[in-house]
């Protein structure tokens, strides 16, 4: 007696293009109830609509999924860059540890680490609802800006020192209280 | 705190149909449930998309059983509302008589 399944030419489109979460399940469900006496018509129309569900799903989801996670993506890096600008400008500015820490610069730099973590968070969501590898992509994100921040702060520490730029108090310091020479 | 959606009313029968099925909880199981009591046949389909959804909002558990030859080698997933859907579910329920019970066209005709 011939075995009743369900098409095999619609089930190897339903993995081609109706790949979804429980597709397999769906698979199952197919071939079992096929074998339980569903025509094929049956089997076709199932077939179609999960088709259908997945592609318009993807394309609802990927388009809304694209569109922010490129303002999310603009805003980090606009953040971190802003941030390694500012480092970087002040630097050439600093010459006390008061110079370094005056609350304008602190602020303006928690506003942008504030809003560059908001940005990675939302990346780090939007990566674990497409179930994309969430923990790799985070912990490289994660990787990214420590470097940048680290690499930043290294740079901007010994910047003065390869200068050679020192305060006046630390000149005044290293040189000890100026010498008055007595007139020729 | 998570923001509380609604649910759409397929997701709301659904989620239904899984508590009544209770243990045997699977696509065609489920898929049948609906059809019985809604008389009108439902997509194996739209039933899983609506169980994807209602497992992202966290309302429903899933867990895959064995693979049998009945059905090619590819397992069944046995789904199971989790103690949110089940509250989800008496929620809807109740909001649903209390919207019903005022209407008087509808007088008689909800269980």
């Amino acid at each position: 007696m011939r075995r009743r399944g369900p098409p095999k030419v619609g089930l190897w489109l339903l993995q081609r293009l109706g790949r979804g979460y429980h597709s397999e399940s769906l698979i199952g469900d197919l071939i079992e109830q096929c074998t339980r006496g569903q025509t094929s018509w049956w089997a076709w129309r199932e077939i179609m609509v999960a088709i259908f569900i997945v592609q318009a799903g993807r394309r609802q989801s990927s388009q809304w999924l694209q569109v922010t996670r490129a303002f999310w993506w603009c805003l980090t890096e606009v953040a971190v860059m802003l941030s390694v600008t500012l480092i970087a400008d002040q630097s050439k500015n600093w010459h006390t540890i008061k110079d370094r820490f005056s609350p304008t610069v602190i602020v303006t730099l928690m506003v942008l680490f504030l809003i560059a973590f908001i940005g990675l968070r939302s990346l780090i969501l939007i990566h674990r609802r497409e179930r994309k590898r969430a923990a790799i992509h985070s912990l490289m994100a994660l990787f990214v800006t420590m470097t940048l921040g680290l690499g930043t702060l290294t740079w901007a520490a010994t910047a003065n020192h390869a200068k050679g730029q020192l305060s006046p108090h630390e000149q005044s310091t290293i040189a000890g209280p100026p010498i008055s020479r007595p007139p020729l | 705190m998570r923001k509380r959606e609604y649910l759409g009313q397929l997701e709301l029968m659904v989620l239904l149909a899984a508590i009544q099925v209770h243990r045997n909880a699977y696509g065609v199981s489920i898929a049948r449930a609906i059809e019985e009591n809604s008389g009108r046949a439902v997509a194996l389909a739209s039933v899983y998309a609506a169980l994807e959804r209602l497992e992202d909002k966290g309302l429903i558990t899933s867990v895959r059983g064995e693979p049998t030859a009945e059905r090619g080698g590819k397992a069944r997933t046995y789904f199971k509302p989790s103690p949110a859907g089940l509250n989800e579910a008496r929620e809807a329920h109740a909001t649903l008589m209390r919207l019903g019970s005022g209407l008087p066209g509808l007088k008689g005709q909800i269980a």
